[in-house]
């Protein structure tokens, strides 16, 4: 993926999510952290497309794991952001805040915790 | 919450046939495993029912993202370099590297699947409404029981059955004479209304009405001949009497098949009479010559009466 590519919005989400869940991110936990954090419902399909997109740009690892009895044995991927898509967050954030920039009716109101 | 959450819940199945159809077999079990971990966090202790109802709604949701998804795969999405210069490919996920190739096989499926469909609708066009004339031997029986043995008696005469009606209207029978085997005629629309039905009723037929110059307004004579559907020209028919089969023909026990193409002109009258799928010389040409005599309604164009064609079936079937 070129270096000025910048991920869409719902990306831009995913690639977040992933990153603060850290090691435990996969399929239904980036799902729940968007649906926790956003207020929106989200389908897993969609999450599950946007991974593989963001993996197939490369801004995404993602790595299988047996899964346990709560999901009946099958299997587990978790995903890690690479540095390109750290890059490429931080681009697309850039990009934002630039455009948002002395635009007193989009200051920052605080976030939530 | 045991194993196999699918199958104990109801619709499982149908579920997991979707999701088969979805998704890719590696990915495919790890959207369930989370389906089912999610589950069962969300509704441990519920009812199957609620657990179908969160399953099916959770992937009902997902199906547009997944069939994108899926649609993307076949397009030839192409994973980049990941670290090592190894390819970032998802463990089992096949991509199509060759989309060239993927576009072609797309390409060819729609053409086979177009000229499928084409070649069915050609041969279909000319859906042709079969006429059934079967000769009804059952009738014959009790009448042979007690009359004289046949003689030389004339054609029968045709009996008409309409479709989905399936009364049956004979001819009656004129005194000792020797019997006569009925033939119906068998489509799924009156092909010969009007005065073949009365004078099998027996009824009189009605006075001559004057001749009518149909071509008012006027006809377009010289027009090419429009191809009308079978059912469309049957219902122009004003006198089409039923083809007489020969004795021989009767006695076959078998269903036979003829194809006639028939022109009419812009005034009603039968100009040519081709047969498309003869049965026998003697039989085409009866055929033909019945047909000869038959008498449309105009069909008219803009207003305009115009000359016509259309295909005719008949069914000589015995019983």
């Amino acid at each position: 993926m070129g270096k000025d590519d910048i991920p869409g919005s719902f990306e831009q989400l995913v690639l977040l999510a992933v990153l603060r869940l850290g090691e435990g991110a996969y399929g239904m936990t980036v799902r729940r952290e968007l649906e926790m954090r956003t207020g929106q419902a989200v389908s897993l399909g969609a999450v599950y497309t946007t991974l593989e997109r963001l993996e197939t740009k490369g801004y995404l690892g993602s790595r299988g794991a047996a899964g346990g009895p709560e999901r009946e044995g099958r299997a587990r991927r978790f995903f890690q952001v690479r540095a390109s898509g750290v890059e490429a967050l931080r681009r697309a954030l850039d990009l934002l805040d630039r455009m948002r920039a002395d635009l007193p009716v989009l200051r920052p109101v605080g976030v939530r915790r | 919450m045991n194993a196999d959450l699918l199958n104990r819940v109801p619709g499982g199945a149908l579920l997991s046939a979707l999701l088969r159809l979805l998704l890719a077999s590696e990915r495919r079990e790890e959207f369930i495993g989370d389906l089912v971990e999610e589950a069962q966090r969300e509704l441990a202790g519920g009812s199957s029912v609620e657990l179908a109802w969160w399953l099916w709604s959770q992937t009902l949701r997902s199906v547009p993202a997944l069939v994108a998804l899926r649609i993307r795969r076949l397009g030839g999405a192409r994973p980049a370099p990941g670290p090592g210069g190894r390819t970032a490919v998802l463990a089992g996920h096949r991509t199509h590297r060759n989309w060239p190739l993927s576009v072609a096989l797309a390409i060819g499926a729609h053409l086979v699947a177009g000229s499928v469909v084409l070649i069915w609708a050609l041969a279909h066009v000319d859906e042709i409404e079969p006429i059934r004339i079967p000769v009804v031997f059952s009738a014959l029986l009790p009448t042979l029981a007690t009359a004289p043995a046949p003689t030389a008696a004339p054609a029968p005469a045709p009996v008409v059955r309409d479709q989905p009606q399936p009364s049956r209207v004979r001819t009656p029978r004129r005194g000792p004479r020797a019997p006569e085997p009925a033939v119906e005629l068998v489509g799924p629309s009156s092909p010969l209304p009007g005065p073949a039905v009365k004078a099998a009723a027996g009824e009189r037929p009605p006075p001559p009405a004057p001749p009518v110059d149909p071509c008012v307004p006027p006809c377009r004579l010289d027009e090419p001949p429009a191809r009308l559907p079978p059912r469309l020209a049957e219902k122009r028919c004003l006198s089409c009497p039923a083809p007489h089969l020969p004795a021989i023909f009767r006695q076959l026990g078998m269903e036979q098949e003829l194809l006639v193409k028939s022109c009419v002109d812009a005034r009603g009258a039968v100009t040519s009479v081709d047969v498309l799928r003869g049965l026998d010389p003697v039989v085409d040409a009866g055929v033909t010559k019945t047909v000869q005599g038959w008498r449309f309604s105009p069909h008219t164009l803009d207003g305009h009466p115009v000359p016509f064609c259309y295909t005719t079936r008949f069914v000589f079937a015995m019983r």
